[in-house]
C-alpha cells in the first residue's frame, strides 16, 4: 500500500444520506487525490441511492483555493446533470471575500447560509413539485445505470 | 522528574534559534501532530513533543550545526531517567541530514543546474535592492514539501505565523489560500519544493512567502497570468488569483529548471 493509498484511506470524504439527500461534509484543506475521489464516490452515490438532492457543506473549509472552488464547481454541475437539486451550503465569510478578490465564482449554484437552510430549500423544492401535477416529475430511482 | 508544564522551558529554548512566533507556531504544530493540543506537557507527553520536535527540525533549520544544538538543548529538558536512544538516533541523523540545498537538489532532473545558484543569487538581489538588510527577514522557517501531508503543515504554519503578526482572520484566510495555492502547484507540477516562511519589518510589518520548485517551470508566465488562461487541472486562477489577494507577487520560472514564486501580505 502507498502512501498515498494510506492516506486515501483515512481521508476519503464521508457522503451521508438523509432524507434521500446527500450531504457531503467537506472540512480541511484537502490534497488533490481526495477531491478526485469525492467526485468519483457522489457520481456513484448519486445512482445507487436514488438521490433527490446534494448539499455540498463547506462550513468547516477554512481555505478554498482554485482546485477546491472547481471541484465543488464540478461536482455541482455533475449532479445538476444528473437530476439532483445542488445546494452549497456554510461558506465561511473570509472565505468568500477571498474568492470574491481573486475572481473566483461558482456560478449557477444555489447556495445557503447554512445547512440547515440548505435542507429547508430541498424541503421546499421538493413539495412544490409534488403540488405541481404537470410539472416534471424526477424517476426516483435514477435510470442511468453506467456506474453500476 | 518534572511535573509542571514545560511549554515555556521549550519556547525558551526555540527562540534561541527560531523567532518567537515562528517558535510558537512550530511547537503549535507539532502538537497538534502529535494530538497533545490540550494536554499538558510534563513527562511523557513532554518526551514525545521533544522527540517530535528534533524530528522536524531538519524542516526548519537548513545549518546542521545550528540544528543540532538546538535538539541538544531541546533534549536536555526530557525529564531524568528516560533512555538516551531517540536522543543520540535523532542527533546522528542531524548531522547526517543533507543541507537544504542538497535535498532540493534530490528531486531535480538529471540536467538541473547546480544548486540553484540563479534563484539564490536572485534572492539576494532583491532582498538588497529593496533595501531591506536581512535583520528585516526575521527568521525564516524553511517547510520541504513532497508529499501530500504537507499539504496542511504549510497551512498551518502560515497560519499561525499570522495570527501572531496580528494578521486579522481575512488577511489570515487570503494568506493561508495563497500558500494552499503555491503548495499545490509544487505538488502537481515539480512533486516537490519547498516554502519559506518569513516574517518582514519593513517598510511595514508582514509575512513574506517563498515558494520554490526545481521542476518543469511554465513556458509562457504572461499567458499563466493574463484573463486568456485555463489550465488542465484548475480553472487557470491560481496564479493570478493569489497575485490578487497578496500585496507583492513576483514570479520567475526557467522551464526545464524551475519556479520561484515570492509573495508579501503587510498587516
Amino acid at each position: 500500500m502507498s502512501k498515498e493509498e494510506r492516506l486515501a484511506h483515512g481521508m476519503r470524504i464521508p457522503i451521508i444520506n438523509l432524507y434521500s439527500n446527500l450531504i457531503v461534509p467537506i472540512q480541511g484543506m484537502l490534497p488533490d487525490f481526495v477531491m478526485t475521489q469525492l467526485q468519483d464516490d457522489v457520481a456513484r452515490r448519486i445512482v445507487s441511492d436514488g438521490a433527490e438532492g446534494l448539499i455540498i457543506d463547506v462550513s468547516g473549509v477554512s481555505v478554498m483555493d482554485s482546485y477546491v472552488t472547481r471541484v465543488v464547481r464540478d461536482l455541482a454541475l455533475t449532479a445538476k446533470l444528473m437530476g439532483v437539486r445542488t445546494v452549497l451550503s456554510g461558506i465561511q465569510a473570509t472565505v468568500a471575500m477571498t474568492l470574491v478578490e481573486m475572481g473566483l465564482d461558482i456560478p449557477g449554484i444555489k447556495t445557503t447560509l447554512n445547512l440547515e437552510r440548505a435542507l429547508e430549500y430541498l424541503d421546499e423544492q421538493a413539495m412544490a413539485e409534488n403540488d405541481d401535477p404537470l410539472g416534471e416529475r424526477r424517476n426516483p430511482r435514477g435510470d442511468a445505470d453506467v456506474f453500476r | 522528574m518534572s511535573s509542571v508544564d514545560a511549554t515555556d522551558a521549550i519556547l525558551a529554548v526555540l527562540e534561541k534559534t527560531f523567532s518567537s512566533p515562528i517558535a510558537r507556531a512550530l511547537l503549535t504544530v507539532t502538537r497538534r501532530r502529535e494530538a497533545l493540543e490540550h494536554t499538558p506537557l510534563t513527562d511523557v507527553s513532554l518526551r514525545r513533543a521533544i522527540i517530535a520536535l528534533e524530528r522536524s527540525l531538519p524542516a526548519y533549520v537548513a545549518d546542521p550545526m545550528r540544528r543540532a544544538e538546538c535538539a541538544r538543548e531541546l533534549r536536555k529538558l526530557i525529564p531524568e531517567g528516560d533512555g538516551e536512544s531517540p536522543a543520540s538516533d535523532s542527533a546522528s541523523r542531524a548531522q547526517a541530514a543533507p543541507p537544504r540545498t542538497a535535498g532540493a537538489m534530490k528531486a531535480a532532473p538529471p540536467v538541473a543546474p547546480p544548486p540553484s545558484d540563479r534563484f539564490e543569487n536572485k534572492e539576494r538581489a532583491q532582498v538588497v535592492d529593496r533595501g531591506l538588510a536581512s535583520a528585516a527577514a526575521t527568521a525564516a522557517t524553511i517547510l520541504r514539501i513532497s508529499s501530500p501531508e504537507d499539504f496542511q503543515n504549510a497551512s498551518d504554519v502560515g497560519r499561525d505565523l499570522c495570527r501572531q503578526l496580528g494578521f486579522g482572520p481575512l488577511d489570515q484566510t487570503k494568506v493561508s489560500t495563497a500558500i494552499c495555492e503555491l503548495t499545490r502547484n509544487i505538488l502537481q507540477y515539480a512533486g516537490r519544493g519547498e516554502i519559506k516562511f518569513a516574517m518582514v519589518s519593513t517598510p511595514r510589518k508582514g509575512i513574506e512567502v517563498h515558494a520554490v520548485d526545481y521542476g518543469p517551470g511554465i513556458a509562457d508566465l504572461s499567458l499563466v497570468m493574463s484573463s486568456k488562461y485555463r489550465s488542465r487541472t484548475g480553472m487557470g486562477m491560481g496564479l493570478k488569483g493569489t497575485k490578487r489577494i497578496v500585496d507583492e507577487f513576483e514570479i520567475e520560472s526557467v522551464p526545464g529548471r524551475g519556479t520561484r514564486v515570492v509573495f508579501r501580505k503587510y498587516t
